[in-house]
């Protein structure tokens, strides 16, 4: 983006920042320098300005209802989602949620997609807003040095890009998070996502397209662009599950307990879909 | 007193340990370059000789120094690949089959923590054991990652000489003038349009005082050399009174080399996108380093020189 543009989008979102999220902001364990910047990339006038953007989607747009949020611990956690919603609106309210209604406020780190990381300008930006590359050696490096709340979507882009037809279903998780899980001796926080998959809802993956963008799916919406619709977001967090182990275990060992947490991920969606009242609503 | 020779002594890390290691006065240091020295430090002994040739053995057996810093290393892109070769990667074999043979005990090798490459799919603080993997996108380091493997597999091929390979971040500071103080030093820079990697930074004293602790007795293995801190690219610039003009990355690749824009390898233009950043705890831990500029004063310590004329 040429310069003058991104100066004039960047004080416009000053405008935003209050001191009630300054406030908030400075509550958080956060390890920045001297220039405002933690060292994987976050930098604190970056995270308030999408805060100020985060803050308006959260309560005026998606209305979001967050419940047991209790269940996330203090300390290291790793929170397992349902992916949904086709661009990152789901890992985003989740990180809302949890900066703008839990107490004390956490920052959230999600992996995201390694090829976001490598496009131009995306990549820069997430890096900014202190999200981190989908890699394990990260993730365990936050859970055990800084004793983060990370978030993983281990269904990946089968779920980012999931069609109306698979609404609500957990796709398979693969099962890194569950090893990375038990290296970091991290519990998990298994979450529910409820609202994503009306508000941006996709008929088909677009394969062709998206092999010749280098895409992994481009998301087929009614609404030709993937833009959200105002639906009610409701994010529900369960109980925390601890795996004993190293990590290293045999695939018999590990994939009943990556099942567990499917399950868990499951019943939670099925709880939140019954509890409900409307999309809108 | 013991003697130290440091080999690449002309060169800007070579300036850097001769400068810190004589100011310490506990070890007579002898500076070993194939230049003509203009000036070297007090009480430093210069000889101009080729590592690869005779002299060098001869200075070995006669000074009997208790370990050999090896700095001898082309790193500029411009040069004859072929002859790169030769000085990086036989000179450092040579220089470690020396100091083997003569019995020196300590040998401390300085290669660059860019071995590892700037790759987006590798962890964002790499450790020791990770492969220098530099080659994948930047063919023309060949020569200094075969030199930091030939020196990292001394640790347990001649397990009797104590080895300590150094793999610094970027170093900054009023003399050095490696390929990013360069970069830094013009008026206005390019960058890649919509990238800005983190990056990790040493001061050039911190980087002496690195040697310094490479040399202490007991100290063997590969370590990577951080300093007070990351910070973006644009940061970096921004602190050296530069000014940065983001272009994007096809246009880079076709002015590169002409109308006055500098020359610079494919593969270097990766270092401009995504970080390369390391762990330097094992360093830290094992002989109790810590950088003593702070990360403001780092970025300072590049001379702010707008030179007239210079384009992009």
């Amino acid at each position: 983006m040429p310069l003058p543009v991104r100066r004039l989008m960047a004080s416009a979102l000053d405008r935003l920042v209050d001191d009630s999220l300054r406030r908030r902001h400075a509550r958080l364990d956060l390890r920045l320098n001297a220039y405002g910047y933690d060292r994987w990339g976050a930098s604190r006038d970056d995270m308030l300005r999408s805060l100020a953007l985060m803050r308006w989607l959260h309560e005026t747009y998606f209305r979001v209802e967050t419940h047991g949020l209790h269940h996330v611990p203090e300390g290291r956690c790793l929170l397992v989602a349902n992916h949904s919603g086709q661009l990152a609106y789901d890992g985003m309210l989740i990180a809302s949620a949890l900066f703008f209604d839990a107490e004390p406020p956490r920052f959230t780190r999600a992996m995201i997609e390694r090829f976001f990381i490598h496009t131009p300008l995306v990549g820069a930006t997430m890096t900014r807003l202190g999200q981190i590359t989908g890699i394990p050696a990260n993730a365990e490096r936050l859970l055990t040095e800084e004793e983060a709340a990370v978030l993983v979507f281990p269904e990946g882009a089968r779920g980012g890009g999931r069609v109306w037809s698979e609404r609500y279903q957990v796709l398979g998780f693969s099962q890194g998070f569950l090893r990375l899980a038990k290296r970091a001796k991290a519990p998990i926080v298994p979450v529910a996502f409820i609202g994503g998959e009306e508000m941006c809802p996709s008929l088909s993956r677009g394969r062709p397209l998206a092999k010749l963008l280098g895409t992994p799916y481009v998301p087929i919406v009614p609404w030709g662009l993937p833009l959200p619709a105002p639906v009610k977001v409701r994010i529900h967090f369960g109980a925390p599950m601890r795996f004993e182990g190293t990590g290293d275990e045999e695939d018999d060992v590990i994939l009943p307990e990556v099942r567990q947490v499917e399950h868990a991920v499951s019943e939670l969606i099925t709880h939140g879909l019954e509890e409900r009242e409307g999309i809108f609503t | 007193m013991s003697a130290l020779i440091v080999t690449g002594a002309l060169g800007s890390f070579g300036r850097v340990a001769t400068r810190w290691l004589s100011a310490r006065g506990d070890a007579e240091v002898h500076a070993v370059d194939v230049r003509d020295a203009a000036e070297v430090p007090r009480g430093v002994e210069y000889h101009r000789l080729d590592v690869r040739k005779r002299g060098f053995e001869d200075l070995v057996r006669r000074v009997r120094p208790r370990a050999v810093v090896h700095l001898a290393m082309v790193r500029r892109f411009g040069f004859d690949a072929a002859q790169r070769h030769r000085i990086n990667f036989e000179g450092t074999a040579k220089v470690f089959e020396v100091g083997r043979r003569l019995g020196v005990p300590k040998m401390v090798f300085c290669s660059r923590a860019t071995v590892y490459g700037a790759l987006p799919d590798q962890p964002q603080f790499v450790s020791e054991e990770h492969p220098p993997s530099a080659g994948r996108t930047f063919p023309e380091m060949q020569d200094l990652v075969a030199a930091d493997l030939y020196a990292s597999q001394m640790l347990w091929r001649f397990g009797d000489v104590e080895t300590a390979l150094l793999r610094p971040v970027n170093v900054l500071g009023p003399t050095v003038r490696t390929l990013l103080n360069r970069y830094l030093g013009r008026r206005r820079v390019f960058t890649v349009m919509g990238y800005d990697p983190m990056q990790q930074v040493l001061h050039e004293d911190d980087l002496g005082l690195a040697f310094e602790h490479a040399l202490a007795p007991g100290v063997r293995g590969v370590f990577n050399v951080t300093g007070p801190g990351e910070v973006p690219l644009s940061v970096l610039i921004d602190e050296a009174g530069a000014r940065a003009v983001p272009l994007p990355e096809s246009v880079i690749g076709a002015i590169r080399g002409r109308l006055g824009f500098p020359e610079i390898p494919r593969g270097a233009l990766e270092y401009l996108k995504f970080p390369c950043t390391v762990d330097g705890s094992r360093f830290a831990r094992e002989t109790g380093f810590e950088p003593r500029r702070s990360l403001v004063e780092t970025l300072r310590s590049v001379p702010r020189v707008a030179r007239r004329g210079a384009a992009t």
